[in-house]
């Protein structure tokens, strides 16, 4: 019976796992994360042609509605930087956070018959949600090469650093996405509360207006936001425009960390009777 | 050899969240309004959970290789006690350990997206209950053999019959190389051929020496499937035998609440803000409660007694009918004559009562069953409804060459006309 020792196994208890067991559970799952990211994709590029138009039509659509008011009617200073192209890196960035976002939150109440019939490590859900958006951001993000071109903006090596700093801003949507889908468990109505949540970030963050028409005594206080520094500079990163000061960068990904493990909370607080809610 | 099952302890309690409307309320405003008005009162706010217990202290073994059948009333704890099993739902206290690779079939077609194709979700739904890509890429063939949809599988399954599409479902989590199964109910669905063939599917499994937890209403299916079962009762282990001795337990149990014709409201019945029941009686065709058994041709009345303290517009008054070995014949509504909800009932006591009509059931014994919904929730829990039972004897037909009781469930006298030429 050597076999059976050295079987899996599976201990039932009241309490909650620690971190550990939750992140080595969820990556002993990514074939799940996978399969669960493919079915967001396919069902979202296969039944709709429409469907990847979208993509590429909701920023070009933004960014012409920002060149016209912000470009053309108030003539914001971008420090040399044609207007379109300023606002497109800002949306291109800004839908990365916008879509995992708005998908993560929405992921377990679309899933909850799932929840209730069968386990699996339920973070796969808003992660595999956040994930199928890096598909958009990749296909939106394509339409930048064409555009910088015309501009006579050729991204140089610093793309590989801009990119990486998206990993927080990545990092925050999915967080703040699966804050809200747990809270959504629990009280319903809560559920136009992300749509209503990135209406204002658009905003507080530097996606049509650049951080120097801010009052200079605000400046410091508009980095705290943590998406202002990674947005900054992946439009420095392609543009040339002046990076965020690099404290702003790791205050912004100390800030995420914070906000991840507290998501992290009370998704488990509300995992533990998930099924008792649903 | 080790037990590959060791429940210790197990329970599971249910809170259940009761607003003043006696509704299940997840909406924050409800939450809010709730606590500024019991601060407004001048009181701290209490809390509005209810607890009930569905699984009370529940220990047992399973060895490896056993297939054990999972037995008892409605709302005795079989479902919530495979649920824990499954992690579906975690358990208020006591463990479990399972030893094994542990798949759950706890509904047919789990993961399946209407939009995608069979192929497709042959992919997903295997890869929700655990399967790696490379064990279904091996095995897809089989499955969708076993499953005899071969020429839909770029079709996606929105277009399916219901038989195909329960087909090629089940086929996937049959397909599962686990070592503990754990499966509800879910061979009540499909035509009966390929329900024999799920049966025997399982059988293989068994004789592989992997372990398996049946939870079935169907006396027949236990039987045939399992050497031993487990007997819940209110949450409760109530024992754990052959599958023989436990299923003949389970009828004494079934037929144990004795040939109840009245039932009266316990005196610790938690009490509901919006609804208490007060009684329930079975009448004859006089408006007696029957002393023995009744005619299949008199028919019988469910009659309950009950007090709405709340006007409720989601409260539903039914019950359940089954027969001897515990299959539900039909459930009834008050609302069902109505186009849609019918009018919510006024504040006060009333009666409602429902016939069932003669010339329907076969000889036997029948088990009654209240039901409640006030809102979504369901009223009674754990196997508190009041039960009713009766036997049926005799006047099965006019005809005097039937007078036994018939084949089948019901016995109906059914009007033939005959037209020749």
């Amino acid at each position: 019976m050597n076999a059976s020792e050295t079987q899996v196994q599976t201990r039932i208890r009241p309490e909650d796992l620690g971190i550990v067991d939750v992140t080595r559970e969820l990556a002993g799952a990514w074939h799940l994360v996978a399969a669960l990211a493919r079915r967001q994709i396919s069902v979202r590029y296969a039944q709709t042609a429409f469907g990847a138009m979208w993509v590429l039509i909701q920023p070009l659509f933004t960014t012409l509605l920002y060149t016209l008011v912000f470009g053309l009617f108030v003539k914001v200073p971008t420090g040399g930087v044609p207007y379109p192209l300023f606002a497109l890196t800002g949306m291109i960035a800004w839908g990365l956070f916008s879509q995992s976002m708005e998908r993560a939150s929405g992921s377990l109440i679309q899933d909850e018959r799932l929840i209730t019939k069968v386990y699996f490590p339920r973070l796969a859900l808003p992660l595999s949600a956040a994930l199928s958006a890096l598909v958009d951001f990749i296909v939106a993000g394509a339409i930048l090469v064409p555009v910088s071109l015309i501009y006579g903006y050729v991204p140089g090596w610093s793309i590989f650093p801009a990119l990486a700093c998206l990993l927080p801003l990545f990092l925050a949507a999915l967080a703040t996405g699966t804050l809200l889908a747990s809270l959504n468990i629990r009280w319903r109505d809560l559920r136009q509360v992300a749509p209503f949540f990135t209406q204002i970030l658009v905003w507080a963050s530097p996606v049509a207006w650049p951080l120097e028409v801010a009052p200079p005594e605000w400046q410091p206080y508009l980095l705290l936001n943590p998406l202002t520094p990674p947005i900054l500079y992946f439009r420095s990163a392609i543009t040339g425009s002046a990076p965020p000061p690099m404290l702003s960068l790791a205050a912004s990904l100390v800030s995420t960390l914070a906000l991840s493990f507290l998501a992290f909370l009370v998704f488990r607080r509300v995992e533990r009777d998930f099924a008792d809610y649903i | 050899m080790k037990p590959s099952i060791e429940v210790r302890g197990l329970s599971k309690s249910y809170r259940i969240r009761q607003s003043e409307n006696g509704r299940y309320g997840t909406d924050l405003s409800d939450d809010l309004a709730h606590f500024a008005r019991s601060l407004m009162r001048g009181k701290w706010p209490e809390s509005r959970l209810v607890e009930f217990k569905a699984l009370d202290d529940v220990s047992f073994d399973i060895m490896p290789g056993e297939t054990v059948g999972l037995v008892g009333k409605n709302g005795a704890g079989k479902s919530t006690l495979l649920k824990v099993l499954a992690r579906v739902v975690r358990p208020t206290a006591g463990q479990a350990l399972l030893r094994g690779k542990v798949g759950s079939l706890l509904e047919v077609g789990t993961g399946f997206h209407p939009d995608l194709t069979g192929r497709d979700n042959v992919y997903l739904a295997g890869a929700i209950l655990g399967m790696p890509r490379e064990e279904i890429r091996r095995k897809f063939d089989e499955i969708v053999e076993f499953a005899e949809v071969p020429s839909f599988l770029d079709t996606p399954v929105k277009r399916y019959s219901s038989g195909m599409y329960t087909r090629l479902a089940f086929s996937v989590a049959a397909h599962l190389e686990t070592d503990i199964l754990l499966v509800d109910e879910v061979l009540a669905v499909g035509d009966a051929a390929f329900q024999r063939k799920c049966l025997g599917k399982m059988d293989d499994v068994a004789r592989h020496g992997r372990t398996v937890v049946f939870v079935s209403h169907s006396a027949s299916a236990v039987q045939r499937l399992c050497r031993s079962a487990l007997l819940l009762s209110r949450g409760r282990l109530a024992d754990q035998d052959t599958s023989e001795r436990i299923l003949a337990k389970y009828a004494e149990e079934l037929e144990g609440s004795g040939s109840r014709t009245s039932w009266t409201a316990p005196t610790d019945l938690p009490l509901d803000p919006a609804f208490e029941p007060l009684s329930a009686t079975l009448r004859d065709r006089s408006g007696q409660e029957p002393t023995e058994s009744v005619l299949a041709s008199s028919g019988i009345g469910v009659e309950f007694a009950f007090r709405v303290k709340t006007v409720e517009p989601g409260l539903l008054i039914g019950f359940s009918l089954f027969s001897e070995d515990g299959t539900q014949i039909l459930r009834s509504f008050h609302s069902d004559p109505h186009a849609g909800m019918p009018p919510p009932l006024p504040v006060g006591e009333h009666t409602l009562t429902c016939p069932i009509p003669g010339g329907l059931l076969n000889e036997g014994r029948y088990r009654i069953e209240v039901v409640v919904w006030v809102g979504n929730r369901e009223f009674f829990t754990g196997g508190t409804n009041p039960a009713l039972s009766f036997t049926v004897e005799g006047g099965l037909s006019e005809s005097a060459f039937w007078r036994d009781r018939r084949a089948g469930i019901l016995a109906p006298t059914l009007p033939w006309v005959r037209t020749s030429a």
